[in-house]
C-alpha cells in the first residue's frame, strides 16, 4: 500500500487536513503541538488505497522535543517505495515554513506542497505567485484551505506528480539566504492597518491587561461550564432518570423479587423500599446514573469550552502569562496547556507533556498533573456530593489541591536534577473557532469518554458487588484500618472507595455516599482520592510515557503526598 | 613636555576609570546575586557567573587600567574619528531584553551554545532577521517579538542571548 505522510511546521493545519482526507476524526486546535503522536488513516485516491499518516509538527529535522522526535523517526522509517510527503505549508507564514520544505526535499522522498490557509492570505493582504514558487521548488504547489476543503480536488489530482527534485545539500545559512531571495520575488505584502483581532492580540499578551483578561476568561469559562452542566442535569438527564428510567427499574426490581444476588447486581439495594440512584449501587441504577446524569453533562460543558479556548488561539497567550509561575515549579509556561487538558482527563494531559523539551520537565509535569489536577469526571462528582453542603467545602478541596500542586512543584524543582529550558513558543494569530469543526471535536471527545468510561464503571460496580458478597472488603478494611481511621479519620469502609479509585475515580467518590460521612471527612476523602494512586488509564499512560522507573517514583510521590496531605487536613482543618 | 601632560592626563583618567570599574564590579555582583535563580536554570550562563566571582585585586586593576587608558589616549590623538564611530556602533548593539516594546531591530548575534541558536533559528529568529518587540512580561518574564509574520514568545534567559542592532 502506498503511504502519504502529512508533514509541516506545527499549527499549519495538518490534523484538519488529515480529517478531510480520511474522514476520521483527530483533535485539531489553534496552538502548536496539538498532535504529539502519529495517527494512521486510510483512504481511496484515484482508485488506489493509501495509508495516510498525520505526523506531529516539526520546525526542523533535527528534533528539539519528543513530539518532534516522533516526526523525525517517522520520516526515517518511511524511506521506501511509494511513499509521498504532502508538505503542508502555512501560506501566511511562507518564509519560515519553506525552511522545512527544503529540508524535506533533501530526503529523496517525493514531495508535494500544499499552501494551506490560503483564505487567510487574502484577509491579510499577502500575495503569492504560486507558479513562480512551483518553478523554483521543482515540485507541485497547490493552494488549499483545509477548514473548508477548498483546493483538495486539485491536490488529489496532482498527487501523482509529486517527485524528488535534485537539490544540493544546503547548510542552514544557505537555506535561509535562498529562501530570502525567493520570498522577495514571489511574495508581496500589502500594508494593512491593525485589525480588531490584532488589537485584542496585543492586549491579551500585555503584562497588565493580559492578567486581567486571563482572570475574566477563567471566570467566564467557569460560569459557562456550570451553566451548561447544570442545565443539562436539571432539564435533560435528571428528568429522564426520574420520569422514564425509575419506573422501569422498579418493575425490574419487582420482577427479580426485590432482593437476591442478581437483583443486587442489576438494580442494587433498595433504600426505604425504593431505588436511590446514588446509594443503591447496581449496574443499571448507580453506574448509569453516575456516568450519564452526574458526570457526562459536565464533560460536555467542559469540552465545549475547552474547544473554544483551543480553537481561538488563546491558550499560547495564557502560556506566556503563566511562564513566571510555571518556572517556579520547574516547568515553563507551555506546561499550562497539558495541565488544562488534564482538567478534562489526565490521559490526554499527560500525553500532551510531550511538547516539553526535557525528560525532567515531563516527569515533573506528569507527576503534578496526576496529583494536583482532578479530571472532569472526578470534579463533577466532588461538586455533586460536596456541593450540597455549600460552596465552601468544594472551594476547600480545590484550594488544598492547588496548594499541594504548588508546594510539590517547588519541592520537585529543587530536588530533581537538571534545569528547565526557557520558553520558546510560536503564538498563532486569533481565529474565529470554525463552528462545525468545534462541534465535531466536542462530539468526538464525548463519544470517546462514553466508550471508555461506561464499560469501566459498569465493571467497577460489578466487581464491587461481587467482592461485597465474598466479604473480601472486610479483610482489606481490617488490614488498612490503622491508616484509614487513625491517620485520615475516615470509617474503615472508606478503603473500598480508595481501592475502587484505581478503576475510576468518579465511581469511587460515589461510593462515599452510603458511608454518611461528615463534611470534614468528605473533604479528606475527596482530597485523598484525587491525589492517591492514579486511575488505571492514567497509570498505563504514565508507564508508557515515563518508563517504569520514573513511573514508580511518581507513584511513590503520589502515595506519600496523599497520605501526608490527608493526615494534615484531618488534624488541622476546623469546620 | 607633551609626554608629561599625557602622563598626567593618564593618571587622572586612570583614577576615574578605577572608580568606574569598582562601580561596575559592584553592579556585576549585584546582578549576579539577583539573577542567581535564573543563572541556575538557564543553559550556559554558569561561565559568566565564574567571571563575576573573580578575585577583586585593586593593584592589578590599577595597573591594567593604566595601560588601557595610556593606549587609549595615545590612540585618541592619532585617530579621533574612527574610535568615535566605533563607540557609536557599540552603543546601538543591545540585548533583546533591553529593547523597548514597539521598537524594531536586526538580530546581529546569538550568544550561547549551538542549542539555543538552533532552537531560535528553527522558528525563524536568525542572525540577519528583522524583529519587532511586542511586549515583555514583568519580573523577567518572557518577551514577545514579531519575526516576519510570526509572533514568538521567548523566555527571558534565551532572549538575553539575542543581540539586536536597534533601528532608528
Amino acid at each position: 500500500m502506498k503511504k502519504i505522510l502529512l508533514m509541516g511546521n506545527p499549527n499549519v493545519g495538518k490534523s484538519v487536513f488529515f480529517s478531510r482526507l480520511t474522514g476520521s476524526q483527530v483533535i485539531a486546535s489553534n496552538y502548536p503541538g496539538t498532535t504529539v503522536e502519529f495517527t494512521r488513516g486510510y483512504t481511496m485516491i484515484n482508485g488506489e488505497e493509501y495509508e495516510i499518516i498525520d505526523v506531529p509538527g516539526t520546525y526542523t529535522l533535527s528534533p528539539t522535543c519528543k513530539a518532534e522526535d516522533v516526526a523525525c523517526q517517522m520520516l526515517k522509517s518511511s524511506v521506501e517505495e511509494g511513499t509521498v510527503i504532502i508538505n503542508i505549508v502555512d501560506a501566511t507564514n511562507l518564509e519560515r515554513n519553506l525552511s522545512l520544505t527544503l529540508e524535506l526535499m533533501e530526503q529523496s522522498i517525493p514531495v508535494i506542497v500544499a499552501l494551506n490557509m490560503w483564505d487567510d492570505t487574502k484577509h491579510k493582504g499577502i500575495h503569492i505567485n504560486v507558479e513562480e514558487l512551483e518553478k523554483w521548488l521543482g515540485v507541485p504547489v497547490v493552494p488549499t484551505t483545509a477548514v473548508t476543503g477548498e483546493g483538495f480536488p486539485q491536490l488529489i489530482a496532482r498527487l501523482p506528480e509529486a517527485r524528488t527534485p535534485k537539490v544540493r545539500h544546503h547548510t542552514s545559512e544557505e537555506r535561509w539566504k535562498d529562501i530570502g531571495d525567493i520570498i522577495g520575488r514571489i511574495q508581496r505584502l500589502e500594508h494593512r492597518h491593525h485589525t480588531i483581532f490584532e488589537t485584542i492580540q496585543d492586549l491579551t499578551i500585555h503584562a497588565k491587561t493580559g492578567l486581567l483578561i486571563a482572570a475574566v476568561v477563567a471566570y467566564l469559562s467557569f460560569i459557562i461550564i456550570r451553566f451548561i452542566g447544570e442545565g443539562l442535569i436539571n432539564y435533560l438527564a435528571g428528568p429522564f432518570f426520574e420520569v422514564l428510567w425509575l419506573p422501569f427499574l422498579m418493575k425490574l426490581s419487582a420482577l427479580l423479587g426485590s432482593g437476591g444476588f442478581l437483583h443486587d447486581i442489576l438494580v442494587g439495594k433498595l433504600i426505604n423500599g425504593s431505588i436511590d440512584y446514588v446509594q443503591s449501587f447496581g449496574v443499571l441504577s448507580t453506574a448509569l446514573y453516575v456516568e450519564f446524569a452526574m458526570v457526562l453533562p459536565y464533560i460536555v460543558a467542559f469540552y465545549f469550552v475547552l474547544g473554544i479556548l483551543e480553537d481561538s488561539g488563546y491558550l499560547p497567550r495564557l502560556a506566556v502569562l503563566m511562564d513566571n509561575l510555571m518556572h517556579r515549579v520547574g516547568l515553563h509556561g507551555f506546561a499550562i496547556i497539558p495541565t488544562l487538558l488534564a482538567f478534562g482527563c489526565n490521559v490526554p494531559g499527560i500525553l500532551a507533556t510531550r511538547v516539553l523539551e526535557s525528560k525532567r520537565e515531563r516527569f515533573i509535569a506528569s507527576t503534578l498533573i496526576s496529583i494536583g489536577v482532578p479530571c472532569a469526571a472526578l470534579q463533577a462528582m466532588i461538586i455533586g456530593i460536596l456541593g450540597k453542603h455549600g460552596g465552601g467545602p468544594v472551594l476547600t478541596v480545590y484550594s488544598i489541591l492547588a496548594l499541594t500542586w504548588l508546594v510539590l512543584g517547588l519541592l520537585l524543582n529543587r530536588l530533581t536534577p537538571g534545569f528547565s529550558p526557557e520558553l520558546l513558543l510560536e503564538i498563532p494569530p486569533y481565529r474565529f473557532p470554525p463552528v462545525a469543526l468545534l462541534f465535531k471535536k466536542t462530539w468526538w471527545r464525548i463519544k470517546q469518554f462514553i466508550f471508555e468510561a461506561v464499560p469501566v464503571v459498569t465493571l467497577g460496580v460489578l466487581v464491587v458487588n461481587i467482592l461485597y458478597h465474598l466479604n473480601v472488603f472486610e479483610f482489606i478494611a481490617g488490614l488498612t484500618a490503622p491508616v484509614i481511621s487513625g491517620l485520615l479519620g475516615l470509617p474503615r469502609e472508606a478503603i473500598i472507595a480508595i481501592v475502587i479509585g484505581f478503576l475510576r475515580k468518579d465511581v469511587a467518590v460515589g461510593m462515599l455516599v452510603p458511608l454518611s460521612l461528615s463534611v470534614k471527612q468528605l473533604i479528606v476523602a475527596c482530597v485523598v482520592l484525587s491525589m492517591f494512586f492514579p486511575c488505571i488509564a492514567t497509570f498505563t499512560i504514565l508507564l508508557k510515557e515515563l518508563g517504569w522507573k520514573d513511573m514508580l517514583k511518581a507513584t511513590g510521590i503520589m502515595i506519600v503526598t496523599s497520605l501526608l496531605v490527608g493526615g494534615l487536613v484531618n488534624f488541622f482543618l476546623r469546620i | 613636555l607633551s609626554s608629561n601632560i599625557a602622563d598626567a592626563c593618564c593618571y587622572i583618567c586612570c583614577f576615574c576609570a578605577l572608580i568606574r570599574n569598582i562601580r561596575t564590579h559592584i553592579r556585576n555582583i549585584r546582578v549576579s546575586a539577583r539573577r542567581w535563580g535564573q543563572v541556575r536554570r538557564s543553559e550556559d550562563q554558569n561561565i559568566r557567573l565564574s567571571d563575576y566571582q573573580k578575585k577583586f585585586n585593586p593593584y592589578k586593576l590599577l595597573q591594567l587600567t593604566h595601560i588601557k587608558w595610556y593606549n587609549k589616549i595615545q590612540n585618541w590623538s592619532k585617530s579621533e574619528l574612527t574610535s568615535d564611530e566605533k563607540m557609536n556602533k557599540e552603543k546601538k548593539l543591545i540585548h533583546l531584553t533591553h529593547l523597548s516594546p514597539g521598537k524594531s531591530g536586526i538580530v546581529v548575534e546569538i550568544h550561547g551554545g549551538h542549542g539555543a541558536a538552533h532552537r531560535l533559528e528553527a522558528l525563524g529568529l536568525r542572525v540577519g532577521a528583522r524583529i519587532t518587540k511586542i511586549s515583555a512580561q514583568p519580573m523577567h518574564g518572557p518577551i514577545t517579538v514579531k519575526v516576519g509574520q510570526t509572533s514568538l514568545a521567548i523566555g527571558y534567559g534565551l532572549a538575553h542571548k539575542v543581540m539586536v542592532e536597534v533601528e532608528e
